[in-house]
This record gives C-alpha cells, sequence and structure tokens, in this order.
C-alpha cells in the first residue's frame, strides 16, 4: 500500500479503537508514560512495541498510526489492508473467503467466479446465521428473520489484493432491541454466527482431512453444527482450477476479543480436492427434495372460490401460515367443499386453522396440495339471534 | 535529463540519510514528499534497545531533508540556513507525538564535486548537518524563516546513534536558536 494511501486511512482510525485493538491482540500497555502516548509492549518480545497517540489532533497523528499499521503487517504477518480494516471498525468480526491460486495472482478474476464466491460468501454467512436460531440439517428456505437482518447489516469491504478476496464484516449487534433475546447468553447475535461458522468449517476440515466425512452426516447433531447449506455455500466458491485453494479466515472485533480455544481456527484451508467431500456430505444432509407431508397452522388470508358442480363453494384459498422453523410463509390451496365452509367460519371469526399438506415452493406464492385434517382452533363464536 | 538540479540534491540528501542510517542499523523510508510540502521526505526506524533507561524500543524519527549548494554563513558555532516557512512551523510544532528533525546536506559549489566515484571509494563531499526545531519562536516572517544549525551537529554514524539513544529515553530536544 503507498504511504500517502495508508496515511490518508490510518487519519481516520480512532486513538480509542487502535488501543482497543491491541489490548484485544496480546498487547499490554505500560502505564506512567506521559506525553500524549500509549505505549504497549508484549510479554514475548523485548522489542515490539506501539506508540499510538491519546488524541487524534497531532498534527502527525496518520503518521504515527501508520507506523501502528507497519509494525502490526510485519508481526501478524497480514497486509496492511486487512489491518487497517480491523482498525477502522472495532465493533465487527470479518471474514475473509480468499481464492488463491493462479487464476487469481493478480488479484483479479472472472466476472461469473467473483459473482459465485461472492453468492458463496453471502450464503454461508446466512446458513450459519440459520443454525445458530435453529441447528438442523437443512434450512429449506434459510429466510429466518434474525439471520437476514444480520445480513442486512453486514457490509462488503473493499477487495483486499494478493489473490481475490472477498472480505464481509459482520456487526456483532446487528439489531440492538433484539438483543435481549441473547443477552442472557452474554455472547451478541453477530458473534455466534461467525463463531459458529468458523468452528464449523474447522470440524468440516477436520473430519475430512481425518477420512472421517460421514461422521458429520451420521451425527447431525453433533456440535458445532453443520448444515446442507453451509455445504451447498462452500460449493458454490468451489475453485475451478484444481491447484487453487479456499482460506476463510476470521478477524475478531476488537471490541470482543476471541479467546483461541480447541475446536477454532481463525483461518480454514480448503483444497481443491476436499470439495467433492463437501459436496457427498451436502447430499446427505439434504433431505429427498421429494414433497412431504408437513403440519400447518395460521390464517385464512382470502377466500376466492366459486361454486362448484353442486353448487357448494370452493376452490382457491389463500392463507398466512407458520411452517416450519416458525417461518411465515404465504401460501395457497384448492379447497374441497367442506374445508372451504370452515376456511369461511374460520375466516369469518378470525380464527386461526391449521391442516396437513404439501407444500410446493413457488417463486411468490406456494401452493399446498392434498389438504387434509383441516380444522379450525378453537370454539367459533355463536352469532346472537 | 530526467532530475532537476534541485531534484539531484534532494535525492542525494535521501541518499546520504539512507546510508548514514543504515549503517547505524536503522531502517530509512522514503517518506510521502508532496509538491505542495505536505508529509515528510523520510522516517527512520529504530527497532533496538540502547540502555536500561530506554522507555522506547521500537519507534519513529520524522526527518525534512534539505540540501543546499550555496555556502552557509557561519556564526558563533552555528550555520544559517533560510527554511521556508511551511517547513519552520511543521518542525516546531510541540504536539507531534514523534521527534522531528531537520536535516540539511552541505554540497560543494560546484556540482561536479557532488558525488565523486573512483575504484577505491565513493564520496559524497562534505555532510548533512541536523537540528531540532521543536518550540522554536513563532516567526513573524511570510515565506521563510532563518534557522541556525550548530557546526557541532554533523550528521555521522555515532552521531546519528546518541540522537536516537537519547529519543528512546524520550529526551525532548527544544530548538536554541
Amino acid at each position: 500500500m503507498k504511504p500517502d494511501n495508508l496515511e490518508r486511512l490510518a487519519a481516520a482510525v480512532s486513538p480509542q479503537d487502535a488501543r482497543q485493538y491491541a489490548l484485544a491482540h496480546g498487547w499490554q500497555r505500560v502505564s506512567a508514560v506521559n506525553g500524549g502516548v500509549a505505549l504497549f509492549t508484549r510479554a514475548d518480545s523485548d522489542l515490539d512495541q506501539l506508540l499510538i497517540p491519546l488524541q487524534a489532533t497531532g498534527p502527525d497523528y496518520a503518521r504515527r498510526i501508520a507506523d501502528v499499521v507497519d509494525n502490526l503487517v510485519a508481526l501478524e504477518k497480514r497486509p496492511a489492508e486487512e489491518i487497517l480494516n480491523d482498525l477502522l471498525m472495532p465493533d465487527v468480526d470479518i471474514i475473509r473467503y480468499r481464492l488463491v491460486g493462479a487464476d487469481t495472482e493478480k488479484g483479479d478474476m472472472s466476472l461469473v467466479g467473483g459473482i459465485r464466491m461472492l453468492d458463496g460468501a453471502r450464503r454461508s454467512l446466512l446458513a450459519a446465521a440459520c443454525s445458530v436460531v435453529s441447528p438442523v440439517r437443512y434450512h429449506p428456505r434459510m429466510s429466518r428473520t434474525e439471520a437476514l437482518e444480520l445480513l442486512d447489516t453486514c457490509r462488503l469491504l473493499q477487495t483486499e489484493r494478493d489473490s481475490f478476496t472477498v472480505a464481509i464484516a459482520c456487526p456483532l449487534r446487528p439489531v440492538e432491541q433484539r438483543q435481549a433475546l441473547f443477552d442472557e447468553l452474554a455472547v451478541p447475535f453477530g458473534r455466534r454466527t461467525t463463531d459458529l461458522l468458523m468452528r464449523s468449517l474447522y470440524r468440516l476440515v477436520q473430519a475430512i482431512e481425518a477420512d472421517d466425512a460421514a461422521s458429520i452426516s451420521d451425527s447431525p447433531t453433533a456440535q458445532p453444527h453443520i448444515s446442507a447449506n453451509l455445504c451447498d455455500a462452500l460449493l458454490e466458491m468451489k475453485p475451478s482450477d484444481r491447484k487453487s485453494q479456499v482460506i476463510i479466515s476470521a478477524s475478531w472485533a476488537s471490541t470482543h476479543p476471541q479467546r483461541a480455544s480447541p475446536g477454532i481456527a481463525q483461518k480454514v484451508l480448503l483444497q481443491h480436492d476436499q470439495f467433492q467431500i463437501i459436496e457427498d456430505v451436502y447430499r446427505k444432509l439434504r433431505p429427498s427434495p421429494a414433497p412431504a407431508e408437513s403440519l400447518f397452522v395460521g390464517y385464512v388470508d382470502t377466500l376466492n372460490g366459486s361454486p362448484g358442480p353442486d353448487g357448494r363453494m370452493q376452490g382457491e384459498t389463500r392463507f398466512v401460515l407458520v411452517h416450519e422453523e416458525e417461518e411465515i410463509i404465504r401460501a395457497r390451496s384448492d379447497l374441497g367443499p367442506d374445508d372451504y365452509q370452515k376456511a369461511v367460519q374460520a375466516h369469518g371469526a378470525a380464527r386461526i386453522v391449521k391442516f396437513n399438506g404439501i407444500l410446493h415452493i413457488g417463486r411468490r406464492v406456494h401452493q399446498i396440495t392434498k389438504v387434509q385434517q383441516f380444522e379450525i382452533l378453537g370454539p367459533i363464536p355463536t352469532t346472537p339471534s | 535529463m530526467l532530475l532537476s538540479e534541485n531534484n539531484i540534491k534532494a535525492e542525494l540528501s535521501y541518499a546520504y540519510l539512507h546510508a548514514v542510517a543504515a549503517r547505524a542499523g536503522f531502517a530509512c523510508q522514503e517518506g510521502n514528499r508532496h509538491e505542495d510540502g505536505i508529509g515528510v521526505d523520510a522516517k527512520l526506524r529504530i527497532k533496538e534497545r540502547f540502555g536500561e533507561d530506554s522507555t522506547l524500543t521500537n519507534f519513529t524519527v520524522d526527518i525534512q531533508l534539505k540540501a543546499t549548494a550555496d555556502q552557509p554563513t557561519e556564526a558563533n558555532g552555528k550555520y544559517a540556513y533560510s527554511l521556508r516557512l511551511k517547513n519552520y512551523n511543521d518542525l516546531r510544532s510541540v504536539e507531534c507525538q514523534a521527534p522531528q528533525l531537520l536535516v540539511v546536506l552541505l554540497l560543494p559549489t560546484n556540482s561536479a564535486h557532488w558525488l565523486v566515484h573512483s575504484t577505491e571509494r565513493l564520496v559524497c563531499q562534505r555532510c548533512a548537518y541536523w537540528v531540532s526545531l521543536r518550540s522554536a519562536p513563532q516567526s513573524t516572517n511570510d515565506t521563510a524563516q532563518t534557522v541556525y544549525i550548530p557546526t557541532d551537529n554533523a550528521l555521522s554514524v555515532e552521531k546519528l546513534r546518541d540522537l536516537m539513544a537519547r529519543f528512546s529515553r524520550r529526551e525532548v530536544m527544544q530548538y536554541e536558536a
């Protein structure tokens, strides 16, 4: 990175965030150092130091933060762009998806490949977020509200060169008002998502390297959870070149340091030949695509029926339903005259209905066929005569 | 020629600093020199424990480089050097966290003698001098201010190491006109 660019970006780093970063990365502040500067040292080094100005107002502030970045580049062996991103965004976890190979040496790649990489990155985070909320083998639609809200607040960072890298900043607390749901767990939702993602990837790679990938599909409830959706997202990133590899790494938010622990790695490397095994795991985890009967509960939304051959009203009825994973869906069904009559009663009394049927996913409105056991929940109030 | 005479002098001043710093064991980085004079010309990066009383073992010193082939006037053991006001004000700041030095390379009047090469030696004639302008008084001039550089402050390897050892103890060097 050119000194001009480094200093321009360094000027935007706040002194507090720089100090927070140092503390979160194992530096200790030396007390009783005067002169408007915080001095940090490391227990494992006699010489390494960071000098971080206490105020951003000094004329050489940008140069001094650039010095800090230079020192961290040498120590952490990471590009300046990465470290600057971490300093500029202290309250986010940054997940990097890096495609390394001959095709990406110059920092570019095919447009189609790049779009697939981005989509795979997005879906891997979404899959992890859905699994935090509901650890199931397969998320049919990955439309959990919390997960989507997290994705909405994620930021795509400027491409970091030396390979093709997709870097996504994932806020720890995507929606403050919902944080109460997770306060008791003391770990914010964003971190639970990135933590699960990195643990799942680590478990996946460890299992593959131990020739034990079957253990993932055989023990789907084992932790950390691995879903078919995560495997599917990884497959989207599969490099075309056999010598290429995908490296997924995490930079943890300095406001919420992540302690090193077994079962999680800061960096996971996926070799080209491992993707075939990931595909096998995906097939075993993903349920048969054949539609299966399931239970639906919800409200009748609209009644669009018409008289049938017997003169009774029947036909198209639209519902707002709660489906698997407490997902809200809109679906329509063609009801017979008896069920249609119940639907009319439920609609008029604003009652909940439940029934079994087979869901067929559509692009906008889904369809439910083979409706059975259609019931109104609770008594229908009688109209005073 | 690709470089103007002023550019050659600037490059020689950087080469001088780089050579002395390298021999002293310090890294010398070219700064982001702009046409408008913003930024510094060079940074010395130090990573060394000079003594038990050193607080800093990994620090930076900013250097403003100048070179002149005009023979400076000398009085009371100091060379007089006219410095652009912008540089003067930057260097006299007490708000800077890192030490700042002005280094002026005095070159022979005859440009043919600036750098002399033989199979025995590469000679950069005359030498550079340093001064800290920290806390220097505000100037009432419009464009330039004369500063006074002690003739004792020749920038040698030994002097540079001594200077960095003092900075490692967080000594603050004030300007003495």
